[in-house]
């Protein structure tokens, strides 16, 4: 059965790429535009990996994070953060968030799978 | 502005005390003889005379230039709050309006960079979905295949030609046959030959026996009449003979036709056979042909499908520039309205005669950067502040690498 993965981002050109690269690497993908819409996609499906920008309207991708880890069902789902910020600070934010891993955008697709490939348990 | 008392200067006073000296020295020299008192009163009074005037001269002068430097400040100090309240009016006109422009730009290209990708991902989708229905997989029937196809036909085929084979061979065995039961006619033609043989040599017997039974005379006379029944018999048996070789003639003669009608169908079934399979053969390998070729053509399609999609995406990486403006212009949009929001504080501040609050430039610049995302913002945010003459520009993260916590 396919893995899941929701993509959070404000971006729908991102989303596409996103998409495209997961989708042909046989998973299924689930899209948000911001965190608010993500926790609202989330609604209690078995999901193995959540990927997520940073800088959006509404929930941002911190926020966000913080708010994945509160549901018990998506307390270890792992978290992968997409994002033009590179600061260390801000990554540091995301670590403390509960992010499990940090590419920084512009991105090729076999970096996202690759990435994805270590996240997802087998 | 502080002016300086002009009685305090020395155009007064130094006349008046330069003739005074002239006064006391010429009394000193002359004495208090006429005319001297009279010449130092004289030089005293002009002394006097003089410092007056050019007193008076000096502080109309420099009341002159005192009202001109006035005036000058004046209009300056006047003139810079013209100004400084021009300067606040045209940036409340303008930043509203460039934020608006900058918003406008920013949404026409992300609309128009997502409707873009959007068609990719669809081109990508549906060539994904060509390459994979031209794609034959381990499970699918063979027949699916355009190979697969050319060897099912061709066993079918050769199937086909061999039963019709299989068929000549039988009719031949079948001809086999029909010739051996026209050897056997003319064995039984050779036996409807010897009853006529046997019957005319009966028939012979019995003429001698009649003659001999008529030599006996009275005592032959039975003998006689069993000659003749013989004789009657024998030709009875020599005309049967004679009718079954005709019959068996007839039948030969038959058969015979029958056996070359059918030998001559058979040849030319046999012909027919062969012609059938050099046909087959030759549409075999036309058919072999077209196969290959639709094969080797379906497989080009496969490889130039697979390398227009690796084309599209990287295209659709390479619009991910728009992600990366879109948040630059954003973060430029945002500032230029908290801008405007100081400038207009600061107006109103002024306007109403209230103390203009401060503008810490240097703090107003951290909080700018703190708002940016991306490298490029900081790098330009320090070349500006550098002069443009050195480029404290940080180097660019790798985007190659992934962070795993």
């Amino acid at each position: 059965m396919a893995k899941t993965i929701l993509i959070v981002d404000d971006s729908a050109s991102i989303r596409q790429v996103s998409s495209i690269a997961l989708k042909g690497a046989g998973y299924e993908v689930l899209e948000a535009a911001d965190g608010k819409a993500g926790l609202s996609k989330l609604d209690g499906r078995k999901v193995h990996l959540i990927i997520t920008d940073i800088n959006m309207p509404i929930m941002d991708g911190i926020t966000f994070i913080k708010e994945v880890k509160k549901l018990p069902a998506y307390r270890f789902t792992p978290i992968m953060v997409l994002t033009t910020e590179s600061e260390e600070s801000k990554k540091s934010q995301g670590r403390e968030a509960g992010a499990k891993a940090w590419v920084i955008k512009p991105f090729q697709p076999a970096q996202i799978l690759d990435a994805v490939a270590k996240l997802i348990l087998p | 502005m502080n002016i300086h008392d002009p009685l305090s200067t020395p155009w007064l006073w130094t006349p008046l005390v330069t003739g005074g000296i002239g006064a006391v020295l010429i009394l000193i020299s002359g004495g208090l003889t006429l005319p001297n008192p009279i010449l130092a009163l004289a030089l005293l009074i002009l002394g006097g005379v003089l410092g007056k005037w050019l007193h008076h001269y000096s502080s109309t002068q420099f009341r002159a230039v005192e009202k001109n430097a006035i005036d000058q400040t004046t209009a300056a100090t006047s003139g810079d709050c013209r100004s400084t309240a021009d300067l606040e009016r045209v940036c409340l006109d303008v930043l509203p309006i460039l934020s608006r422009q900058i918003e406008t730009s920013r949404a026409q290209t992300e609309t128009a960079i997502t409707d873009l990708s959007g068609r990719f991902a669809a081109i990508v989708e549906r060539i994904e979905q060509a390459v994979v229905s031209s794609q034959v997989s381990p499970t699918d029937a063979p027949s699916s295949t355009s190979s697969g196809l050319f060897s099912h036909s061709e066993a079918r085929l050769t199937t086909v030609v061999h039963a019709l084979e299989e068929t000549l061979v039988n009719k031949n065995r079948m001809l086999d046959e029909v010739q051996r039961l026209t050897d056997q006619m003319d064995a039984l033609n050779q036996m409807a030959h010897d009853v006529k043989k046997i019957a005319d040599h009966t028939n012979l017997l019995a003429l001698n026996a009649a003659i001999e039974a008529a030599r006996a005379g009275s005592y032959g006379g039975g003998f006689g009449v069993v000659a003749d029944e013989v004789r009657r018999l024998s030709r009875q048996s020599g005309e049967t003979g004679k009718n079954m070789g005709e019959k068996v003639g007839m039948l030969h003669s038959a058969v015979a036709a029958t056996l070359n009608a059918a030998e001559e169908s058979t040849q030319r079934e046999g012909e027919i056979v062969n012609e059938a399979e050099d046909s087959i053969q030759q549409v075999l390998a036309d058919f072999r042909n077209l196969t290959t070729q639709l094969e080797s053509s379906a497989s080009d399609l496969r490889t130039s499908s697979t390398a227009i999609r690796k084309e599209i995406e990287d295209v659709l990486v390479a619009l991910q520039f728009q992600d990366r403006t879109s948040q630059i212009l954003t973060i430029v949009r945002k500032n230029l309205d908290a801008l405007y929001n100081q400038i207009f504080a600061h107006a109103q501040a002024r306007e109403k005669g209230g103390k203009v609050p401060p503008i810490d430039v240097k703090d107003w610049l951290a909080h700018m950067e703190l708002t940016y995302t991306t490298w490029e913002q900081k790098r330009d945010h320090h070349h500006h502040l550098a002069g443009g003459k050195i480029d404290k520009r940080p180097d660019p993260p790798d985007s190659s690498s992934i962070t795993f916590f």
